[in-house]
């Protein structure tokens, strides 16, 4: 029921883009496609478990011992350029058109600073192995979540007669502010 | 203390760097190796302002044969030269360049319009339900398909809702030319400069109330010049013939057929 809870508040009450505003870069960038925006999406959530896995056994046994909280970030970032180093090979290899699709996005998961402020928080609310585990994919999927949202709705506004200074960045921006408001209305599942 | 977070963090770097290198081997991708031969090539300053992703994204371009070497602005002549030996063309082909040309000069000023059109503002949609406010059928349909699919910022509308091709940018990628509904825009090499700027197959009397600058099939440049044919009420431009003839551009009604 507590992992359950870990998830439910990564994925709806605290998610990563709508709440903290964390990882709007391809939120707003790579959303103009369902299938590529869902593909994102899944690359992210796997880079987020695997990071919240390494991270949390780098941090408890390795920077928690000898009290390097200082290398946190430091230690983090490593972790997190490695994995998306290996999704990277792993996707080119097994799908190249998603590889085109995701193209200077995929090297950009890097610096989704979802992912860091994921394994930040995870680290500061000393969560077990496990319940990091859970964090990592939950935060993962609300990214899924919320990217998805946008690509299905931006698809559909492609056919929508947008007035012309609204067309582009700023009605994408008006959509995230306005599913924003919607995802506060998870605020009140759960206290935490 | 210090010494023991140096060493760590140095152990781990090393650690993953062994990873990824193992994994570098064995999820190697099979491409075709010039890729790699001309990315080596190339300055690797990843400025993009070929258009391309970076420097692998335009090798790989090259190798498909869809830019030429010439096209990257930071390389010097002997980089070009080396790529083109690479690729086994020669550097004039390597810098023969093809552009796109769009085939229509009715505008909203020369064409005639037959009502407003408020559908879906994009050519595609426009073709399917008719004429998309001209009354020509052939014409452009100024809803900048063409703009869109562009990759390079070669193409731009003008004020006369005409499809313009800024020539330095084009890389004759053909994108355009696949996503004109009404096929108006072809490659040529960039010296070409005499063509019909017309699609119309009206007869003449229909163009001319379509279209103040249309083909009116008055078959006069045909006459005049053996690189001039008639096809199906349009005079058509055979580039091979036209240097031994004058097709008089100056004596046709509509100008039509003009010098770009």
């Amino acid at each position: 029921m507590e992992l359950f809870l870990i998830f439910l508040a990564a994925t709806l009450v605290n998610n990563f883009v709508l709440t903290y505003f964390l990882g709007i870069c391809p939120f707003l960038n790579v959303s103009d496609r369902l299938d590529s925006s869902f593909s994102l999406g899944m690359a992210t959530t796997f880079v987020m478990t695997m990071t919240a896995a390494v991270s949390w056994l780098i941090n408890n046994f390795l920077l928690i011992p000898y009290n390097f909280h200082y290398l946190e970030y430091v230690s983090f970032i490593l972790v997190i350029a490695s994995l998306v180093q290996l999704v990277e090979m792993f996707i080119h290899k097994v799908s190249p058109p998603l590889y085109e699709a995701l193209g200077i996005f995929l090297p950009l998961i890097t610096t989704n600073c979802a992912i860091l402020g994921m394994a930040l928080f995870a680290s500061m609310r000393d969560y077990t192995f496990i319940e990091t585990l859970v964090y990592g994919f939950g935060a993962g999927v609300g990214f899924t979540l919320a990217i998805s949202i946008m690509a299905g709705i931006r698809e559909r506004l492609q056919l929508a007669d947008v007035p012309w200074p609204f067309r582009g960045a700023p009605i994408t921006l008006l959509i995230a502010g306005i599913l924003a408001l919607a995802f506060m209305g998870f605020a009140g599942l759960l206290a935490v | 203390m210090n010494i023991i977070a140096i060493l760590s963090m140095a152990i781990l770097g090393a650690l993953f760097a062994l990873g990824l290198a193992f994994a570098h081997k064995t999820l190697k991708v099979d491409q075709d190796e010039r890729v790699e031969k001309v990315d080596d090539l190339l300055p690797g300053a990843d400025c993009g302002a070929c258009g391309y992703a970076g420097c692998e994204a335009m090798a790989k371009a090259i190798v498909e044969g869809k830019i030429k070497p010439t096209k990257c602005p930071v390389a010097d002549e002997e980089t070009y030269e080396k790529i083109a030996d690479l690729m086994d063309i020669s550097l004039q082909e390597a810098a023969g360049e093809n552009v796109a040309v769009v085939l229509c000069r009715g505008g909203k000023e020369e064409a005639k319009s037959a009502g407003e059109y408020k559908g879906i503002e994009t050519c595609e949609a426009a073709n399917l339900v008719g004429t998309g406010g001209k009354v020509c059928s052939y014409g452009c349909l100024g809803f900048g398909d063409c703009v869109d699919v562009c990759d390079f910022e070669a193409i731009r509308m003008n004020e006369n809702r005409l499809p313009e091709v800024i020539e330095e940018n084009c890389t004759a990628c053909g994108a355009c030319v696949e996503a004109c509904p009404r096929d108006l825009i072809e490659i040529h090499p960039v010296e070409r400069s005499l063509f019909v700027w017309c699609k119309s197959h009206d007869d003449g009397a229909t163009a001319r109330q379509a279209c103040e600058v249309a083909c009116i099939a008055c078959t006069l440049c045909a006459k005049l010049c053996d690189g001039v044919e008639m096809e199906d009420d349009l005079a058509v431009v055979n580039h091979e013939k036209t240097d031994t003839c004058d097709p008089g551009v100056e004596k046709c009604p509509t100008d039509a057929i003009a010098y770009k």
